[in-house]
């Protein structure tokens, strides 16, 4: 338990001032009408809604950004499972893919959106990705030559850099020594962070500040610059007037998702940066026709492998995926570790009762690893009866395969660096005993039913295309036929990255924005203040 | 440990009687080990935990969990356990139950799996099962704040320069300003250039902790004897 009596000192990040900050909430009885005047509105204080907002806040447009989820600052944080699957994760960290298998979802619901609760990870997109945007895509300006700059940029904004001996862990030593043992090239991970201590707890909120999200970097930086932000927003849709997007309009939510008024902004720009899952939603919601709305999703499909050693481990300790296995990205497999709390591995690992106990006892003498897949099935975003945006994804079999080659790749690795069991994702095939054992893996690799899945990254959904019929946006993320509307976020990106897309959302972001504010300022469009 | 909420959680609805609350009592008494080291944990305070998580789940997943626990409650049935309720059942015989559903398919599965990530997040959660664990989180973290405030007051450049260039511009304007106002004598703020900031960090009367990253602090910040709570 923390100590409540004597003051300690903190680090930077908890001292930040937000200013220009409303809360939905504040004096909000139910029938309150709130609206707002801008020049730019943006949807998301994300990877794509907050550096957008610096840059065009600097451009010397009136910015203002809608968040849905509250402000947390880095000092409410408690590195506690719980509180921050209800206080920072949309629907409480429970959200779903439907499909076979069906797939956990997590992303964040708070002001610096996923950044928050990610891993951290910072790589650029690979160059054979970005060159099948350029050459086969045929979108200019995407190769690796012309986005190096903007990768430059995302990564002065994240202060990119690598971890420090000091603070690895021991499941990173076991998961280096493994990949070592095999002869696998083995990268150190670039992670947005600012002198990390090795906490671990990135993806429920860093709370000695280390970690560079949108929350401690571009958001304030927006606001200080003299952006507005409003809390607790949840944007329904886009309107329109004459042809073009005039605004949004929505309702005030509280963290249980009750509604508390509505409020409406007219603006003269719409960016729409709610992410992959809810962008979509918001532009079928506005009564959008276009077919491309909501399909071509990338989901990144990640398995999880967990491998118990007799020695001592202690994987709360340390840091989240310091390095990383890019042996297989040509084939579409990245493998990583990562630090899951007791209560998701417990709920991730079959049985229960004692014999799970039993087994649960042992957590601090296991490491988790998982393989990350750049699928190559496409997946779709509906809006259901409820009116909020359903994602549907199939399992393409060259991607089962896939997946079943990452999982043996990394029962492997466990087992080179000691393991003397090793837990899969397979209903059907639980452990492993022995490296002996790896080749029952192979049997069954065309089996998609029974595997456990999850993601956090989702992209795609409104991708960029020089065609309307295969795009929703142009190659600079304005939408095909309507004026005024443009998108940020992972929904814009054309195919699967193959790596994590954070980097490649704020390079993407920046670059849409410098087109986007040549044209308005060649067109006069907005009042420049 | 846990943040406090912003807004008082909304009822359970109505779903959640009697029944429902006896079904999840039976299903964290079967599902969570109860021998040896883990003994220690009420199930009452697992279902307060459970309890407490179910408002903030999506309206479809709040509303739908009661029917996934009526179905457990009666589908023994189904499952060759004859006209039993699962909360009437004796251990074992539930221990059985929940296997077989364990190994079913379909929506009847995601009920239970869904009814299970709630107790064994919940379960998991508590202080005496991490203590078993060994994990230790809270104090590590508040070690942890307070060494990288040190290490960054001894060597600001390890912060993030972006943030430095901010204070920096930032800090000029003020300068400016007090220039203007004719503010000669004033007091040097926090964080600015003119403070020594290579001191280790021993004195508690810096509370923000901001004097090397000089990051500026706002109003709530400089309230003084800011703590961890």
């Amino acid at each position: 338990m923390m100590n409540t009596d004597t003051p300690v000192a903190l680090p930077p990040e908890h001292s930040l001032s937000y200013p220009n900050v409303e809360s939905g909430l504040e004096n909000g009885p139910r029938g309150t009408h709130r609206r707002y005047d801008c020049d730019v509105v943006i949807v998301g204080s994300g990877a794509g809604g907050a550096p957008s907002a610096v840059r065009l806040r600097e451009a010397g447009f009136d910015v203002l950004v809608l968040e849905e989820g509250d402000l947390h600052r880095t000092g409410s944080f408690r590195a506690d499972p719980i509180s921050a699957m209800q206080r920072l994760y949309r629907d409480a960290g429970s959200s779903m893919i439907l499909g076979t298998p069906p797939m956990l979802f997590a992303e964040g619901r708070c002001v610096g959106g996923s950044t928050v609760i990610n891993g951290g990870m910072s790589w650029r997109a690979p160059d054979h990705v970005l060159r099948h945007w350029s050459d086969e895509l045929r979108l200019d300006g995407t190769d690796p030559a012309s986005m190096d700059d903007y990768f430059a940029q995302a990564e002065r904004i994240l202060n990119v850099e690598f971890q420090n001996e000091d603070t690895l862990g021991g499941n990173d030593k076991l998961f280096v020594r493994g990949a070592r043992e095999l002869g696998w090239q083995i990268d150190a991970a670039p992670r947005n962070m600012s002198r990390c201590v090795g906490l671990n707890a990135c993806a429920l909120g860093c709370p000695t500040g280390a970690k560079q999200s949108m929350l401690v970097t571009e958001i304030p930086r927006a606001l200080c610059g003299g952006a507005r932000l409003v809390t607790n927003a949840r944007v329904t849709r886009v309107t329109f007037e004459r042809g073009r997007a005039s605004g949004v309009r929505g309702r005030f939510v509280d963290e249980y998702g009750r509604r508390h008024g509505r409020f409406e902004v007219r603006a003269r720009l719409v960016v729409l940066a709610a992410g992959a899952r809810h962008t979509p939603g918001i532009l079928r919601r506005s009564l959008m026709m276009s077919r491309a709305i909501g399909r071509g999703l990338h989901t990144h499909p990640n398995a999880k492998v967990v491998g118990i050693f007799d020695q001592r481990i202690d994987p709360w300790v340390g840091a989240h995926q310091s390095h990383q296995i890019h042996q297989f990205v040509g084939d579409g497999i990245m493998i990583g570790y990562a630090a899951v709390p007791p209560g998701l591995l417990a709920a991730g690992i079959p049985g229960f009762g004692d014999r799970h106990g039993e087994r649960m006892e042992q957590y601090n003498h296991m490491l988790t690893a998982g393989c990350l897949i750049e699928d190559t099935g496409e997946g779709r975003v509906i809006l259901g009866p409820d009116l909020q945006p359903w994602l549907a994804f199939k399992l393409a079999r060259p991607d089962v395969e896939k997946l079943h080659r990452g999982v043996r790749y990394i029962a492997e690795q466990l087992f080179a660096a000691g393991a003397r069991k090793v837990l899969l994702p397979f209903g059907g095939l639980p452990e492993l005993d022995s490296p002996d054992h790896l080749d029952r893996i192979d049997d069954r690799k065309h089996i998609k039913k029974d595997v456990e899945l999850m993601t956090v990254h989702i992209m795609s959904s409104c991708r960029m295309s020089n065609s309307a019929a295969t795009g929703v946006c142009d190659n600079a993320g304005r939408v095909h036929d309507v004026d005024g509307l443009v998108i940020a976020d992972a929904s814009v990106i054309p195919s699967s990255v193959g790596v994590n897309p954070m980097e490649t959302i704020i390079a993407l972001a920046l670059r849409n924005c410098d087109r986007w504010i040549a044209t308005m300022k060649q067109e006069g469009r907005a009042q420049i203040r | 440990m846990s943040l406090p909420p912003t807004s008082r959680p909304p009822a359970l609805p109505r779903l959640y009687g009697g029944l429902v609350l006896r079904t999840l009592r039976a299903a964290i008494a079967t599902l969570r080990p109860v021998r040896g080291k883990f003994s220690a944990t009420r199930d009452e305070a697992v279902l307060e935990t459970a309890l407490g998580f179910i408002p903030y789940l999506p309206p479809l997943l709040r509303y739908s969990l009661p029917f996934g626990l009526f179905y457990v409650e009666f589908a023994p049935c189904f499952y060759g356990y004859g006209m039993q309720r699962f909360s009437r059942m004796d251990a074992a015989a539930a221990g059985r139950y929940l296997s077989a559903l364990e190994s079913s398919h379909g929506p009847f599965q995601m009920a239970y799996q869904g009814i299970r990530s709630l107790v064994m997040l919940s379960f998991y959660q508590q202080p005496e099962v991490l203590a078993v664990l060994e994990i230790d989180v809270p104090s590590r973290a508040q070690e942890l704040i307070e060494r990288r405030a040190r290490l960054l007051k001894m060597a600001p450049e390890l912060g993030n320069p972006r943030n430095a260039e901010r204070i920096a511009r930032r800090e000029a304007e003020r300068a400016e300003a007090a220039r203007a106002d004719g503010e000669d004598g004033a007091a040097p703020e926090r964080g600015s250039k003119t403070t020594p900031n290579t001191a280790p960090n021993t004195a508690p009367n810096d509370p923000a902790g901001n004097g090397a990253a000089g990051v500026e602090a706002d109003a709530s910040a400089d309230a003084g004897g800011r703590t961890l709570s």
